[in-house]
């Protein structure tokens, strides 16, 4: 939390076009190890395609993405996992018909590399694998959840589930794509309490709507508009900047 | 769902059925063609059921198995083993190129490109009919015994000798995708069954998964083939035809996808029912569609699905009815 902590992810002069649409304009920042750094703007600020252009999904017209110091811009998304990148998504993206332990299981046996590929041994001899799994069930209090079909889960544990899916490869960085979408007011004040632990021992990168719970937990937060970066600070900076209100107000109010 | 049956009792019911079939059945023919589509069965169970991936390209390595094993049986004087490594080895490099340009493409596109695929392989077969024998296939293939050591283990004359062999084939193939499946190998293709776009999320090149997972399958069809060339001694060019596909497809989903065991079921019923009902009805293949419909519309899961809906209803009437496997806790089939 510190302001000389390490930059664990860092993006410079990130740019993206769609045909003659700019959705990214040269957006540059850092994301220091052990911080919550949230995203915010109004819809179409170009949150989402930043969110895109740091996990693989999409490739930036211009600009770079540095992962712990490595170059990572032309990785494919499945390399990025195993070196350190955990997503969650905003659209709740489950295995459904597999168990909370499989699915955890499986996450983290992503890790395992070329063991991964191991044809004719049980996947019990991955012990890793299912620590990891046990580790997170324990962290996100899924235990009692262990052997329930992910489909089966409520939409609350759904959405915990969506982290722990994230959090299993055990990554350096996360990134939570709006981990509230859709949730109730028992739930979010859960996952608030998750992001804000979890924020003390990674990078988190997170895109959020809910405003209070950005400026309760976040360290950084910086306020994107139609492309850009218009305001980065810590939240009670962001809290009281003008031009913050302007691009709230003027587009959505 | 409660799995029916757990593993080790699902090899233990296959080991009592490839006992079985030859006494019950018409004839030891009917048996060993029995076996030889469970086999090729099992190949297309492991990609509809564990990867989700729909393929109607089996037959194209059905009969590079066939025409592998045949030609190197009728070209060399070397044994009835080389025969089956050249169908191995053949079916797996034909699924390596299919596989690895098809899993390319999802969805319905991959289905095209295996048809696609599927096509340019029947009419290579045809126009080569030098090597193949074209539409006349290849005739008169020699079926040595299997010798090991120069001990001969079979002469197979005997029908029952050739039928031994299949079955032997199809046990050791049964084992070995019951320990593919519970790998860590399998777990993932299941992952990518599940949800793709996910697995790729967490870490796995999905698309590698895929085209092993291809191979795999390719080389049991292709091992099927083979047996199915040296069960007839003769390789038709309609083992490449992609009706061959479909009535591999259509055993596969008549079993039951999701456990290895539904290919038992699926190919026995398929080719038992097509062999009594041909007889008594040269147009059987109307009433196979209406079957279809059924499994279609009232019985998702296939014959596998029924019998485990079955057993759960007699569970729920008296714990006494239950099945042993049935009672135990559930295993980590997802």
């Amino acid at each position: 939390m510190t302001a000389d902590a390490p930059a664990k992810l860092e993006a410079s002069g990130l740019v993206k076009h769609f045909g003659a649409f700019r959705a990214l304009k040269g957006v540059s920042f850092a994301v220091r190890d052990r911080s919550v750094h949230a995203f915010i703007g109004p819809n179409g600020a170009g949150k989402t395609t930043l969110f895109n252009c740091l996990t693989g999904t999409l490739r930036p017209s211009a600009g770079r993405v540095i992962l712990s110091g490595r170059d990572i811009t032309d990785l494919p998304p499945h390399r990025r996992a195993r070196i350190g990148m955990g997503r969650s998504f905003q659209v709740t993206n489950l295995f459904q018909n597999l168990t909370v332990f499989e699915s955890l299981r499986l996450a983290a046996q992503a890790q395992a590399g070329i063991a991964a590929y191991d044809l004719v041994r049980p996947m019990e001899r991955l012990g890793q694998a299912a620590a990891s799994a046990e580790a997170v069930l324990e962290r996100l209090a899924l235990h009692p959840y262990r052997d329930v079909k992910a489909g089966e889960l409520s939409h609350g544990q759904q959405r915990i589930l969506e982290v722990g899916l994230a959090l299993a490869g055990s990554p350096s960085v996360l990134l939570l794509d709006e981990p509230t979408a859709g949730m109730g007011v028992d739930d979010i004040s859960i996952m608030k309490d998750l992001i804000a632990a979890l924020g003390r021992e990674h990078a988190i990168v997170l895109i959020e709507h809910n405003m209070n719970l950005v400026l309760d937990i976040s360290d950084v937060v910086t306020v994107m508009h139609q492309g850009e970066i218009l305001v980065e600070g810590p939240p009670d900076l962001v809290r009281r900047d003008e031009r913050v209100k302007v691009a709230y107000l003027g587009s959505e109010g | 769902m409660r799995r029916l049956l757990q593993p080790h009792v699902e090899l233990a019911v296959s080991l009592a059925a490839v006992v079985v079939l030859p006494i019950v059945l018409p004839s030891i023919a009917m048996a060993t063609e029995v076996v030889i589509f469970i086999i090729a069965t099992l190949g297309c169970n492991l990609l509809i059921g564990y990867v989700g991936l729909m393929s109607f390209g089996q037959a194209i390595f059905f009969g590079v198995g066939a025409y592998a094993c045949s030609l190197t049986l009728l070209h060399s004087h070397v044994g009835i083993g080389a025969g089956l490594l050249a169908a191995i080895a053949a079916s797996a490099i034909v699924a390596l190129f299919v596989g690895f340009l098809s899993t390319q493409k999802r969805g319905i596109y991959f289905v095209m490109l295996t048809f696609a695929f599927s096509q340019m392989f029947y009419f290579i077969a045809y126009a080569m009919a030098g090597l193949t024998g074209g539409d006349n296939g290849l005739l008169d293939i020699p079926r040595p015994p299997l010798v090991l050591f120069h001990v001969t283990l079979l002469s197979l004359t005997p029908p029952l000798e050739m039928y031994g062999l299949a079955a032997v084939v199809f046990v050791a193939l049964f084992v070995f995708l019951q320990r593919v499946i519970t790998s860590p190998f399998g777990s993932t293709l299941q992952a990518i069954r599940e949800n793709e776009q996910r697995a790729i999320a967490v870490g796995y090149n999905t698309r590698n998964f895929k085209v092993i997972a291809f191979v795999l399958s390719g080389v049991v069809t292709g091992i099927a083939g083979a047996l199915y060339a040296l069960f007839l001694q003769f390789a038709p060019l309609g083992n490449i035809d992609v009706s061959m596909s479909e009535r591999i497809i259509v055993m596969s989903i008549l079993g039951g996808t999701g456990s290895l065991f539904g290919s038992v079921l699926g190919g026995t019923f398929y080719v038992v029912a097509g062999n009594m009902l041909s007889a008594i009805w040269p147009r059987w293949l109307l009433l196979l569609g209406l079957i279809l419909m059924v499994v279609g519309c009232y019985l998702q899961g296939g014959l596998l699905g029924a019998a485990e809906r079955l057993a759960r209803r007699i569970g729920r009437r008296g714990p006494r009815a239950m099945t042993p496997a049935a009672s135990n806790k559930p295993v980590g089939r997802p």
